[in-house]
Parts: structure tokens; C-alpha cells; sequence
């Protein structure tokens, strides 16, 4: 079992900000103050300075990324193209005397990735040509998205702009072509972006991929958490309890822990399952005595309450979770049980 | 006297603080507002910047201690911080929430010297010339009251902060040992709080699997010595053994 992280008072943290180190940073802000009123323009050395460092950079990218290159062609090119015929190319393809081996680096590398080397000298011989099946162009694509650097429409939901985040997403090929590559840090900011941008079903559908897929992923918990409060909201407390209880088991100590429990018990309570409330309620207690949600869920309990109609015969939930008979169907219930492995 | 220059490029000094009335003013300045405040800078007012630099100086350098792990030059971050806000003033859009702008200012400045120290050490020369933002000082963050298994607990949890991106390291801090809210974590790191939650949960993943609890933490200064003796020997390999 993990151990449980400290919880950091403030009482042990020393106290950096001390009078003297106050004082003499009040000292150089009043000598520096005057030089400052000179700084404010544009620095024709700042501008030099910034070129230099992108010059850099883009020759440090050049020269420590060459072995990414072929991957570009992949996604650039499409796999009938990069790859003709196996026949008229045994037939055409004659090696060109001096041309690489089919040994040598390159060959081997253009023969791991599928392609050829350049369209030009058709350097390939028989052993590159009986390669199996080059890959497709979405798989091909989908490796690049998920090794690649951060896109653009992950840059727009970092920083809130969920409206261009969801342009982007459709530009760089849509929701189902993200949702089928992605990792679980890029599916929780497309949830974000789909939750802000109203689409409802495909947040789920990015949630439930992240349970199903990526349960032991930091992500998960956040998943699990996220797709109660939707599942809450959309009418099914059923699948919101057990994705509250599923945050439960993935994040014990997490931020949401003791929130998670209350809204399962409420979930429980609305639909009208009191002996297991009750029994969760107890176990609440134990675990969070200073809690003050108790009274109030001691009072909610205590009186008796008809099982929520949309609740008890399973309130579709878009875009197919529900609940059935008071059991978790199997569309809701797949994802998170998956998780729990 | 106060030498502070107003956004537009003047300097309106509005008094003497050595003189009687300077002082009078000075503590009526003191029981102004932030918002209040902010207007008089603006203005140019070398006393409403003292005031709230007096105000705001303790919670600036320790932010920048905590998210950093040590007091490496905070009192230059601290310094720059300060002076940024005073050019900036009028970016200000809210003048009552000057505390959490200028910790954004302070987290910003503290990113950036995370960041360039991650580069530094991956092109470093060697592991004990580790840049000095990566390197903790427990000292400078733990009070003397704390007893050692407090003490211990705290080098674990930073010693496994110190491997986290500067992003989630920051966004645990704010959450954890500065205790923020999540909206507050969201406003200093400057990113939405859909983000901040993500980068604290990655977080806490990271710190709940390298947390070795209590009863199983080391001393901090038995580690550190180890370290220490691990630099030294990986300096001088070639050194002959004493024995």
C-alpha cells in the first residue's frame, strides 16, 4: 500500500521573508529604480541576444533530431505513393551501379520504416521490396501525433482558448483521429476542450478511454472524478457512483478523496439504495470523523426517499452510458471496471 | 528618500518621510487598501510602492523559496518581481488583486530559472556542478521548530519534487505547501484550472509513488552526506584510496 503524503503546515516552514533580507531588497530596488526608467525601451542587444538563441536552437533541432526525418515522410506522404507496386518495381528498379547496398544503414533504415529512401535512384534491390505491407497513412500519422512535440490545440487548451483548441482539433484531423492516438495527458485536455466547447459525447468518450486504457496513467484519477460530475449532471447517479468510487480506489489521498465519498453516498441516496449508503456512511465516518457533511448526510438518510425513477431504469446518458435495474450497464460499467484492474 | 519612477517615465515624490508629516502620512498610506494603493502608484507615488512592497515582500520570497526548494537567488527574483510590477501597473486590470498578480510574477520568474537550470544540467559537466536552482536546501525551508521526522518527511517530498517538470512542480507547491486553492493554483501559474488540476495530479501521481512514508524516510542530513561523498568521489575518480 502507498504510504500517505505528509500534509505540509505552514508552522514547519521557516520564514524566508525576514526583516534584513526585506531591507536590502528594498535597498536595490531604490538604487536600481532610476536605471530602470532608462531600461523601458526596445533593447536592440535584447534583440540580437533572442536571434542568436533561435539560430541556436534551430541548429541544435537540426542536428539532434536527424533521425526523426523519415517519420516526417511518412506522414507526409501517402503509403500508395511512397510505396509502388512490388512487381513493376522489380521489374523497373534495376540497382544502379555504386548505389547503396541493401545492407547499409540507410537501406535498413528506409526498410524499417516503410519508405524509400529518396523517388530519385530507386535504390531499394529485391530484399527492401518483399518488405511486408508498408503502414497505412493513419497509423503512420498516429505515431507521429503521439511522439510528437505538443500541438498547437494542446498550446490553446493550456491556456483556455478552447474555442481555437477545437478549430485546431478539427484542422489536425478531427476528434475521432485524436481520441484513437492520443495519450491520457493530451485525452484529458481534449476533454476540456470538448466540455467548454459543449460536446458532452465526446468528453465521455475521451474520459472512458482514459479509464479503459490508461487506468494506471496520473491521469486516471482526474478521469474518474470528472466523468462522475458529468455522468451526475446528465441524470445517471448510478454511473456517477461508481465513478466516484472508482476516483476512490484510483487516488485514496487524492484532492477529491472525502468529496468523492459524499457524492457517492448522495448518488447512492438519490437512488435509493439506503442499506449501502448506510454503509458507506459508516465507513465515511471513520475515515473523515471531522467532517461537516456528516450531520447533514445522517439527516438525508434518515429519511426515507423513492429511488429516482430516471435512476432506477437506467437514464440514458449520451452517448450510451446508463444504468440498468440499478446495476451499472455495461457501457458505463466496461470503462470503469477496466480501470479497476 | 524613495527614488521610485512612475509608469510614464516622471517621479512625483509626494514627501519627505523623514519629516513629521511624512511619518503622519506614511501611516495613514499604511492603513490604505491594495486597490488604493495601486492607484497611488500609478500616480507615481514613491510611498504607496514602500507601503506595498513592505506589504507584499514576505509572501514574494517565500513563494519563490518554496517553489524552488532553496533560497538561491530569490532575493534577485524577488527584486526583479517587484520592479516589473512597478513598470507594469497598468496591466493591472483588478488593483485589489495585487497580491496574486505579482505572485504570478514571481512564479513566472522562478519558471524560467527552473527551466534554464534543467538545461544547464543537461548539457552539465558534471553531477556535482548541478545548477543552483536544482538543488535543495532543507534548511533554508524547514523551521528549526520542526522535529526530524517532519524534517525528513519534507526532504523526501522535495528531493521527488526536484525530478517533476518545473509546470507540476510549481502547480503541487501552490496546492500543497502554499496551499492555494485550485483557482488561486490556476491564477499564479497562469493557465486554466482545467491545466493547473492536471499538472497537480501528475503531481501528486509522481510523489505518492516515490514517498516511502515515515518510518522508512531517511535523515536528510545522512542522505545529503551521501550525496555529497557520491559528487566527490564521481569529481576524482582516479584518486587513490587513503587505506
Amino acid at each position: 500500500m502507498k504510504s500517505q503524503l505528509p500534509r505540509i503546515d505552514r508552522s514547519l516552514l521557516k520564514n524566508a521573508g525576514a526583516q534584513a533580507a526585506v531591507e536590502r531588497i528594498w535597498q536595490r530596488l531604490e538604487n536600481d529604480a532610476p536605471l530602470a526608467r532608462y531600461s523601458r525601451g526596445p533593447r536592440v542587444w535584447s534583440i540580437a541576444l533572442a536571434s542568436a538563441t533561435f539560430a541556436t536552437g534551430l541548429w541544435l533541432g537540426v542536428h539532434l533530431n536527424k533521425q526523426e526525418i523519415p517519420s516526417a515522410q511518412v506522414v507526409a506522404e501517402p503509403a500508395s505513393r511512397l510505396w509502388p507496386v512490388s512487381g513493376a518495381v522489380k521489374e523497373s528498379a534495376p540497382v544502379a551501379p555504386g548505389d547503396r547496398p541493401a545492407g547499409t544503414r540507410g537501406a535498413k533504415r528506409a526498410a524499417a520504416f516503410g519508405v524509400s529512401k529518396t523517388s530519385r535512384s530507386l535504390p531499394l534491390g529485391r530484399e527492401q521490396m518483399e518488405v511486408p505491407e508498408p503502414s497505412t497513412g493513419p497509423t503512420a500519422s498516429a505515431s507521429a501525433t503521439s511522439l510528437g512535440a505538443s500541438p498547437e490545440w494542446m498550446r490553446l487548451a493550456n491556456l483556455g482558448d478552447y474555442v481555437s483548441a477545437l478549430r485546431a482539433v478539427e484542422e489536425e484531423g478531427g476528434f475521432d483521429q485524436l481520441l484513437a492516438t492520443a495519450t491520457a495527458d493530451r485525452l484529458m485536455a481534449a476533454v476540456d476542450v470538448a466540455r467548454a466547447t459543449g460536446q458532452k459525447g465526446r468528453a465521455l468518450q475521451a474520459l472512458r478511454k482514459v479509464l479503459g486504457e490508461f487506468s494506471g496513467s496520473p491521469e486516471a484519477p482526474l478521469a474518474a472524478w470528472t466523468l462522475g460530475n458529468m455522468l451526475e449532471q446528465a441524470g445517471d447517479p448510478v454511473g456517477a457512483a461508481a465513478a466516484f468510487a472508482q476516483y476512490q480506489r484510483l487516488s485514496p489521498q487524492g484532492d477529491f478523496a472525502e468529496d468523492a465519498v459524499v457524492r457517492q453516498l448522495e448518488a447512492l441516496i438519490t437512488k435509493g439504495q439506503a442499506d449501502e449508503a448506510r454503509r458507506l456512511a459508516k465507513s465515511y465516518e471513520a475515515e473523515f470523523p471531522e467532517s461537516l457533511r456528516l450531520r447533514e448526510l445522517s439527516e438525508q438518510l434518515q429519511q426515507p426517499r423513492a429511488p429516482t425513477p430516471g435512476a432506477a431504469s437506467g437514464a440514458p446518458v449520451e452517448p450510451g452510458p446508463g444504468s440498468v435495474g440499478g446495476q451499472v450497464a455495461p457501457a458505463a460499467a466496461v470503462p470503469v471496471e477496466a480501470a479497476a484492474r | 528618500m524613495p527614488r521610485f519612477p512612475a509608469p510614464r517615465g516622471h517621479l512625483r515624490l509626494v514627501v519627505e518621510p523623514s519629516s513629521h508629516a511624512g511619518g503622519v502620512l506614511s501611516s495613514v498610506v499604511a492603513a490604505l487598501g491594495d486597490d488604493q494603493l495601486v492607484a497611488l502608484m500609478r500616480q507615481g507615488d514613491a510611498v504607496a510602492f514602500e507601503t506595498l512592497y513592505r506589504r507584499h515582500a514576505a509572501f514574494a520570497i517565500n513563494l519563490a523559496v518554496r517553489i524552488q526548494g532553496n533560497a538561491c537567488d530569490v532575493e534577485d527574483i524577488v527584486h526583479d518581481a517587484f520592479l516589473k510590477a512597478a513598470q507594469r501597473t497598468h496591466a493591472l486590470r483588478d488593483p485589489g488583486a495585487f497580491r496574486p498578480w505579482l505572485g504570478s510574477i514571481v512564479v513566472r520568474l522562478v519558471k524560467t530559472r527552473l527551466r534554464r537550470a534543467r538545461l544547464v544540467n543537461v548539457f552539465r559537466i558534471g553531477p556535482s556542478q548541478r545548477a543552483a536552482a536544482e538543488v535543495l536546501d532543507i534548511d533554508t525551508l524547514v523551521s528549526s521548530d520542526a522535529g526530524p521526522e517532519a524534517r525528513a518527511e519534507l526532504f523526501q517530498v522535495y528531493t521527488a519534487l526536484l525530478e517533476l517538470p518545473a509546470d507540476e512542480r510549481i502547480a503541487w507547491t501552490l496546492r500543497y505547501v502554499e496551499h492555494h486553492d485550485l483557482q488561486g493554483v490556476s491564477q499564479l501559474a497562469e493557465c486554466s484550472l482545467a491545466t493547473a488540476k492536471r499538472r497537480i495530479s501528475r503531481a501528486q501521481h509522481h510523489l505518492l509513488a516515490k514517498y516511502r512514508g515515515p518510518k522508512n524516510a531517511a535523515s536528510p542530513t545522512v542522505e545529503c552526506v551521501t550525496r555529497i561523498e557520491e559528487a566527490a568521489a564521481e569529481d576524482d575518480p582516479e584518486e587513490p584510496s587513503q587505506s
